[in-house]
């Protein structure tokens, strides 16, 4: 008997057979033992610790793969469950027993952006097995990665709001850790501050969310939910509420508008952890919750408008602040902000699975440009666009990587940035609406500028000649570095190939929300647009930056306020500040006022009432403490007697 | 002959009274500390015999013994910090005689 059904497994193949949650658990689980490895046995060895931390990203990637596989196979939603807290909340009726379930889950969403958080952790991690060899600190680094990793994919895998509401947490301390990991320099620990403090403004938005569902819904699963929101259980402005706070979360995460601050100062983190932050994270976390909470969000247009109206001027602001911006890395973060905010654009217009495509591109390819603005920054020891230049000879396989990784983020066919982006304006096309295309053309556009603005004055022209700086000693990076950056670069190119020939297991059909329409529209109008708007914007660059036939001192000396202001991020970071300063902590001084004066100064006064009640009994030697134990218990003893003869008297 | 409430009754009202006396007429600190942990276990006691004995006793709820649970886990804390304070009091003062303390310092 077991041998037949061993035999009519195999006829079936092992994908049909092995279970999906099986490997989500384990891929979930692997960076976190990889974690406890290293911290109980190898602390003190960084090249075991290194190794240990990599080997378990490597089987983690496989075990991702394996579930992309399964999932390809068998597209459907699936979750292991273990109930872990039950309590009761005291109300009659079904809804007195609550019940906290705790698993994973395997579904074709979850298992693309799985897929994306290990492949980007594990290449970053190879890479810095290089970049970090003369580093302190190098154990510190594989330990928070490893800890980002699981967040991360427990933020993924996660089946509830509650547990994923864990996790969430746990990437904000994960990128705290990251962010500051060189803390001896002091913009580096207030970035890691700045971090910590904007994301947990969303955080709490996202926390208040929760329970708000929690106490209208008496459930917290995403699937039990699915079908409760639009039950009239809630009304709509109860469900608008509950998604501007669940949305509230990922603004913060994903930073986009009014919390955008601390992602170009997270570019203070080393190159693969601002590659792990940016392009894994951001994703993974901000755009993927919007995308597992699609029910909620689709029960609630207003909502929806609110989405699309914050990732669209997110996507043009941020793309303006990249144009100006001088730092390489911060100019990279800015570009970040600015693809996320084109993925919550297409989420808020109604392009699901195009948004998720966005999202799942945008992490290879940014997670590449990093790598390379690291070593570039390392070898040039300056951050400014402007001291570089003319690295194309000198830095050949850094500046194919980075024309890879530029080129895909900006959308030039036929890389993935392209494909996503081409998917974004089909699906917008198939029910019109001219301000939001028009906000998508122009985005890439400007991403086409930004990204080739920055090639060109990295590689274009003459290296700039500085003090104590010699050009002949910059060297192209080989080894672990230059692996883990082609492996990435395949992937950044690649990922979008199905879609592109529109065939085999394309990303918008596999990746769907039940309802919505999905696919490439059948015109290819959207694929003309995108990509004349990116090669519009890579021809200007060419022309400003590349051959500086127009140079772009020219345009700005024009109007010098412009690129002031672009350069300062339209003076919100300033805003911020001021406000923080000026009202945040005034609002601190007056409590701390109110404690000391106030509450301090009462419990003071009554204990000094007391002290000065026994005034007339200071004439009295001190008694022993036998004497007050005496005391007590004849006080005791009265009491007693008392309270006898109270409760007699009242017959009790 | 069975064993029925009285008899508990009776052991822990003992107990409080030897740990009532101890505490009065013991001059070591630490027998001091002692004495009102029998004071607490007598306590406890009669906690746990009104459960098993008195009204309510065939429900399977049991708050008596739960309290004293509670209370001996608690007693515990108490006397480990008691202990210290004893301690530290000997340490400046180099003696435990409750006698030769004096609260004005």
């Amino acid at each position: 008997m077991p041998l037949t059904a061993l035999l009519a497994a195999a006829a079936k193949g092992p994908l049909d057979t092995w279970s999906p949650t099986f490997f989500s658990g384990w891929t979930l689980f692997l960076p976190l033992i990889a974690l406890l490895l290293i911290v109980t046995f190898t602390i003190d060895s960084r090249r075991a610790s290194a190794w240990i931390s990599v080997f378990f990203a490597l089987v983690a990637f496989a075990g991702a793969v394996v579930l992309l596989a399964i999932e390809l196979r068998h597209p459907a939603y699936k979750e292991h469950t273990l109930t872990f807290l039950q309590f009761f909340t005291g109300q009659s009726g079904v809804a007195s027993e609550f019940t906290l379930q705790w698993g994973f889950l395997a579904d074709p969403l979850a298992a693309a952006m799985l897929l994306m958080v290990t492949g980007v952790s594990l290449f970053t991690q190879v890479y810095a097995l290089g970049y970090l060899r003369r580093e302190d600190g190098v154990v510190r680094f594989y330990l928070s990665a490893s800890f980002m990793t699981f967040s991360m994919s427990g933020v993924v895998l996660s089946t509830s709001y509650g547990e994923l509401y864990f996790f969430w947490a746990l990437t904000s301390v994960a990128t705290f850790v990251l962010v500051g990991h060189w803390w001896q320099r002091d913009a580096a620990a207030r970035a890691a501050r700045k971090v910590l403090l904007v994301t947990q403004v969303g955080d709490i938005g996202l926390l208040a969310g929760i329970i708000y569902i929690f106490f209208r819904f008496h459930d917290l699963g995403f699937q039990a939910l699915r079908s409760q929101y639009a039950g009239g259980k809630v009304g709509q402005n109860g469900l608008l509420i509950m998604s501007l706070l669940v949305f509230a979360g990922v603004v913060g995460k994903a930073a986009q508008l009014p919390l955008h601050t601390w992602a170009p100062d997270s570019a203070e983190a080393p190159a693969p952890a601002a590659a792990l932050i940016h392009g894994a994270a951001m994703a993974a976390t901000g755009v993927y919750l919007l995308a597992r909470t699609y029910p909620l969000f689709i029960a609630s247009p207003r909502a929806l408008t609110v989405v699309a109206v914050v990732g669209g001027v997110t996507a043009v602001a941020a793309a303006l602040w990249a144009l100006a911006e001088d730092n390489l890395k911060r100019l990279i973060a800015y570009a970040t902000i600015s693809e996320i905010g084109l993925a919550v654009l297409a989420f808020g217009a109604g392009a699901f699975s195009a948004s998720v495509f966005q999202a799942f591109t945008h992490g290879w390819s940014k997670a590449l440009l990093f790598l390379g603005a690291g070593i570039i920054v390392r070898e040039l020891r300056t951050e400014s666009i402007a001291e570089m230049g003319g690295l194309w000879r000198r830095m050949r396989t850094t500046g194919v990587l980075m024309l890879i990784g530029a080129a895909a983020a900006a959308g030039i066919p036929p890389l993935s940035g392209f494909v996503s982006k081409d998917a974004i304006l089909s699906q917008l096309l198939s029910q019109p609406n001219a301000a939001v295309t028009a906000v998508v053309m122009v985005v890439t556009f400007l991403s086409g500028l930004y990204m080739f603005r920055m090639f060109f004055s990295v590689f274009a022209g003459p290296t700039v000649r500085r003090r104590r700086f010699e050009p002949e000693r910059i060297r192209d990076p080989g080894g672990r570095i230059r692996t883990g950056m082609v492996a990435l670069a395949v992937f950044a190119a690649a990922v979008g190939l199905f879609d592109l020939v529109r065939a085999g297991p394309e990303f918008v059909r596999f990746v769907t929300f039940p309802g919505q329409k999905s696919g490439h529209a059948a015109s290819l109008i959207g694929s003309v647009l995108t990509s004349l708007a990116a090669l519009l914007g890579l021809a200007v660059a060419l022309l400003v930056y590349g051959l500086r036939a127009l140079p772009a001192s020219r345009i700005s000396g024009r109007v010098p306020f412009v690129p002031r202001a672009l350069s300062r991020a339209f003076y919100l970071g300033d805003a911020y500040r001021w406000g923080t300063e000026n009202a945040v902590l005034r609002a601190g001084q007056v409590a701390d006022w109110v404690d000391r004066v106030v509450i301090d100064g009462a419990v003071d006064r009554v204990g000094g009432g007391v002290a000065g009640m026994t005034g007339p009994f200071r004439w009295a030697p001190s008694p022993r403490i036998p004497q007050l134990a005496l005391g007590a218990f004849a006080g005791l003893l009265l009491l007693g007697i008392l309270a006898g003869a109270v409760l007699g008297h009242l017959k009790l | 002959m069975s064993v029925d409430l009285s008899y508990f009754l009776t052991l822990s009202a003992g107990l409080f009274g030897i740990g009532c006396f101890g505490m009065l007429a013991k001059r070591s600190a630490l027998a001091v500390l002692m004495s009102a942990e029998l004071m607490l276990t007598g306590a406890n006691l009669a906690l746990v015999a009104f459960t098993r004995f008195g009204a309510g006793a065939a429900t399977r709820h049991a708050p008596g013994a739960a309290l004293a649970l509670f209370a001996s886990v608690s007693g515990a804390a108490e006397f480990a910090l008691g202990a210290v304070i004893v301690v530290v009091i000997y340490r400046s003062r180099r003696t435990v005689w409750v006698d030769d303390y004096d609260l004005k310092g």
